[in-house]
């Protein structure tokens, strides 16, 4: 008798399946929309990965007044450096950008620069412009100074030399400059550097690896999926609300055929079609890594799944609660905006801890973009089954929770009204 | 025409959803603004926290720990807690700092020797943000150590390759060295800092509000054309055409009503997210982008038969054109490509113009409102040709 009934439900289950996806095939709207945001949001994810690089450096305005010999050095050693990215231009056009906020700091080397250097007067040799409220601007102006410390500290030195009473040949400045060049020219004596490791404390696992600058923009391409996988998912779930709409869903009630095997009918359905382009995309995420290892490209098919089904819960249980197809459309699109922008919005201000912050993290987008950002810097260090993998399962089991509460609460309320509205037609 | 517009305020507003919607909006914008303004001031717990054990213990580190205490500049971003090896590491593994770092034992005698002990830094990966930013000031600092180092090295070395007096060179050496050191140290005055107090920085939290804003004035304007095709299937449309009632009364009435609604809901939201009074410009900054919001979801509405389809197709347009025009992802994050495919999104001007107004570049802001108004009175020419020439079915008797 259970065997019987066990083979009922995988049958039902599967008919509910095969049914949504014979739908989703022949319904031109749903594929059309779905292929529309599939070539619009891969367009947008290409030209973001396409400019990674570029785009992961702090473009800063840069006017050489001086126009000298140091001054055009210190350019080229500005230009060397991958966290700025430099933009030269006239001055009108440099304010211009800095006052459209394209671009976080303008830098003016002013006129006697080369001058004031072989003075050793580094008062307010350089100018820099920002916007009030830019937190940002002590730290350019560390980064621009780090380039202009050795030329100064050079001119300091020599100065002092210079100024050294002694009976016996000295060096020129010429020979000074040469052999301090031929003392540190290929040297490792002289490149100090800090000895960085990055632990995440709470699963105390190490990165080897430096990070760099493009990680922080590769999150952004990370979000951008995220919005996409939920976009699909709405479209997906919207046939079930448009059927409600029809009235064939309260024709299945007479059958009996109970809420809960269209559901996991449905669920199968998602996964499927969301499994299909999370293959393509992760296979695309592991092209890009470093590391190949199988693990990875499981962790990333996985991640981008239960967003799938994370989201795909979030439009069951609206579809359960909306009747219209209009306002379900609507709700849907709204959400996803907006937890997208929730989710960047966190991203891009995760440098200071806030009281938002607390709510922020739990937001399901958020952990798919922290998802992929473990997977890139900690590789198969860890297990494949990562943090964010926890969370989104959590979330998912709580989504699917709140399903199988709704199926009990409506068709009681249901029973309710009907009786109601019984009682008042007599 | 009067008797139109009140029939359309009495069922603008019959509607408690609209009600619901509109205040749900409202106070996402105040919270949102209240919030951004509390956190203005980056209070100690804000802070990025910096742990530093020193091992040690000359004069040299316990100068450069005093200055980094002691700088404007570092200390109102970093804020510095100096302790013994077991008290920073369990402050680390707790997530009470977001960095520490170990100068080992004998390092300033070493640096002189040129013999590098590592300062080991350890970084919190939870957070990336903080970690690429920690990490990029370090690399930085690095080269104060290398530039300072070379110098004084190299001055050293030339001293007594000259054959100068050992006592002359040792002065000289320390007097460079801290020289040096001090240079490396005040290198804000490097700078002359310049703030553009006229035009503030837009926070991030104020870019996304007036996103949020922007993306409720799109959403909202489809209200018209779905009421207008609701009309349509009805048939009030049909009756409306045998009257004597002009088309253009009839659909001023539509655009007016809502439009002076969303108005007052966007001028208001302005003034809150931007924190300054009703100026004319913010009025009608707010009155030009419902205007076009409105007539441009009226002018789509002419194209379907169902509401279905109709929200169907706005939807995915809003949606698009958010996701494209800097909604989500900031305009100064977007590349060239992007940003070239945003400036012809309608959300990316309405966007610029509100920040632009904020930040009192009127002319520009002026420039966007008079060409959002010029398409506004397009799309309510087309619209008008269409509907006038929309023919209506009649059922047989």
């Amino acid at each position: 008798m259970k065997k019987h009934k066990l083979i009922g439900l995988v049958y039902d289950v599967i008919s509910i399946f095969l049914l949504r996806m014979k739908l989703i095939c022949k319904d031109f709207t749903t594929l059309a929309s779905m292929t529309t945001s599939l070539i619009i949001f891969s367009i947008i994810i290409h030209a973001l990965s396409v400019s990674v690089e570029e785009q992961s450096s702090l473009p800063i305005g840069i006017l050489d007044k001086d126009k000298s010999v140091e001054s055009e050095e210190l350019m080229e050693r500005l230009n060397n450096v991958t966290t700025l990215k430099l933009i030269s231009n006239e001055d009108e056009e440099l304010h211009k950008l800095l006052l459209d906020e394209m671009i976080l700091g303008l830098f003016v080397i002013e006129n006697g620069y080369e001058e004031k250097l072989k003075r050793g007067d580094i008062n307010d040799i350089i100018t820099m412009y920002y916007l009030e409220g830019n937190k940002s601007a002590s730290i350019l102006s560390d980064i621009i100074a780090s380039e202009m410390i050795y030329p100064i500290s050079f001119y300091k030195s020599y100065r002092y030399y210079d100024k050294i009473p002694f009976e016996g040949r000295k060096h020129t400045k010429a020979e000074y400059e040469a052999y301090l060049e031929k003392l540190f020219t290929g040297s490792e004596d002289f490149d100090f550097a800090f000895d960085m490791k990055y632990i995440n404390p709470d699963i105390e696992v190490s990165s080897e690896k430096v990070i760099s600058n493009s990680l922080l923009y590769n999150q952004l391409i990370f979000g951008i999926l995220g919005i996409l996988i939920a976009f699909i998912a709405m479209f997906l779930i919207s046939q079930t609300v448009r059927e409600k709409e029809m009235g064939i869903g309260y024709r299945l009630r007479i059958t009996r055929f109970q809420p809960y095997k269209q559901d996991v009918g449905n669920f199968l359905a998602l996964i499927f079609c969301e499994g299909s382009v999370a293959l393509i995309f992760s296979s695309l995420i592991y092209s890009r890594l470093e590391t190949k290892e199988l693990s990875l490209f499981i962790s990333s098919f996985i991640l981008i799944l239960l967003n799938a089904i994370v989201f795909g819960g979030f439009f069951i249980v609206i579809s359960k609660l909306v009747k219209s197809i209009i306002l379900y459309q609507l709700i849907g699109s709204i959400i996803i905006l907006l937890l997208g922008g929730l989710g960047f919005y966190r991203l891009l201000t995760g440098f200071y801890q806030t009281i938002a912050d607390r709510f922020l993290k739990f937001i399901p987008n958020n952990w798919f973009i922290q998802g992929f950002t473990d997977i890139i810097v900690y590789g198969n260090k860890d297990s494949y089954w990562k943090e964010a993998h926890q969370f989104l399962l959590l979330i998912a089991v709580a989504v699917i929770l709140l399903i199988m509460v709704l199926n009990i609460i409506i068709p009681m309320m249901n029973k309710k009204q009907m009786n109601f509205n019984d009682r008042m037609e007599r | 025409m009067f008797n139109t517009i009140i029939k359309e305020w009495k069922e603008l507003f019959a509607d408690k959803r609209i009600w619901i919607g509109i205040f749900m909006v409202l106070i996402i914008i105040i919270i949102g603004t209240s919030y951004n303004r509390k956190k203005e001031e980056v209070p100690i717990s804000e802070k990025l926290r910096l742990g530093v054990i020193n091992h040690d213990n000359s004069s040299y580190s316990e100068l450069l720990l005093t200055y980094f205490n002691g700088s404007e500049t570092f200390s109102s971003l970093i804020s510095v807690i100096i302790g013994e090896n077991d008290e920073i590491k369990e402050a680390f593994q707790k997530g009470e700092l977001d960095i520490f770092l170990e100068i080992p034992q004998g390092f300033a005698e070493n640096m002189i020797r040129i013999e590098h002990l590592p300062i080991e830094v350890t970084i919190n990966i939870q957070d990336t943000t903080k970690a690429i930013l920690f990490k990029n000031v370090l690399e930085s600092y690095e080269k104060y150590i290398s530039a300072v180092e070379m110098n004084a090295v190299g001055l050293y070395d030339i001293m007594e390759k000259d054959g100068i007096n050992p006592d002359i060179i040792e002065h000289a050496n320390t007097t460079v060295s801290m020289d040096l050191i001090f240079t490396a140290l005040g290198k804000e005055a490097f700078f002359s800092f310049k703030t553009v107090d006229t035009f503030p920085a837009t926070t991030l939290s104020e870019y996304y509000l007036i996103s949020v804003l922007v993306m409720f004035l799109l959403y909202s304007g489809l209200y018209g054309g779905f009421q207008l095709i609701n009309e349509i299937t009805m048939g009030t449309f049909a009756r409306m055409k045998t009257t004597r009632l002009p088309m253009y009364q009839f659909l001023t009435a539509k655009i007016l009503l809502l439009t002076i609604t969303l108005t007052a809901i966007a001028v208001l939201s302005i003034c809150f997210i931007r924190n300054s009074s009703y100026s004319l410009a913010i009025g009608l900054t707010g009155f030009a982008m419902s205007l076009f919001s409105v007539t441009f979801a009226i002018l789509l509405s002419a194209f379907f038969d169902t509401t279905q389809r109709y929200i169907l197709v706005g939807n995915l347009v809003i949606f698009y054109c958010i996701v494209i025009g800097g909604g989500i992802i900031p305009i100064q994050f977007l590349p060239q490509d992007i940003l070239q495919l945003a400036k012809m999104t309608p959300n990316y001007h309405m966007v610029e113009g509100i920040i632009r107004l904020g930040q009192g570049q009127l002319s520009h802001t002026y420039l966007i409102i008079a060409v959002l108004f010029l398409i506004a009175a397009l799309n309510f020419t087309l619209t008008l040709l269409f509907y006038s020439k929309r023919r209506v079915a009649y059922e047989k008797a």
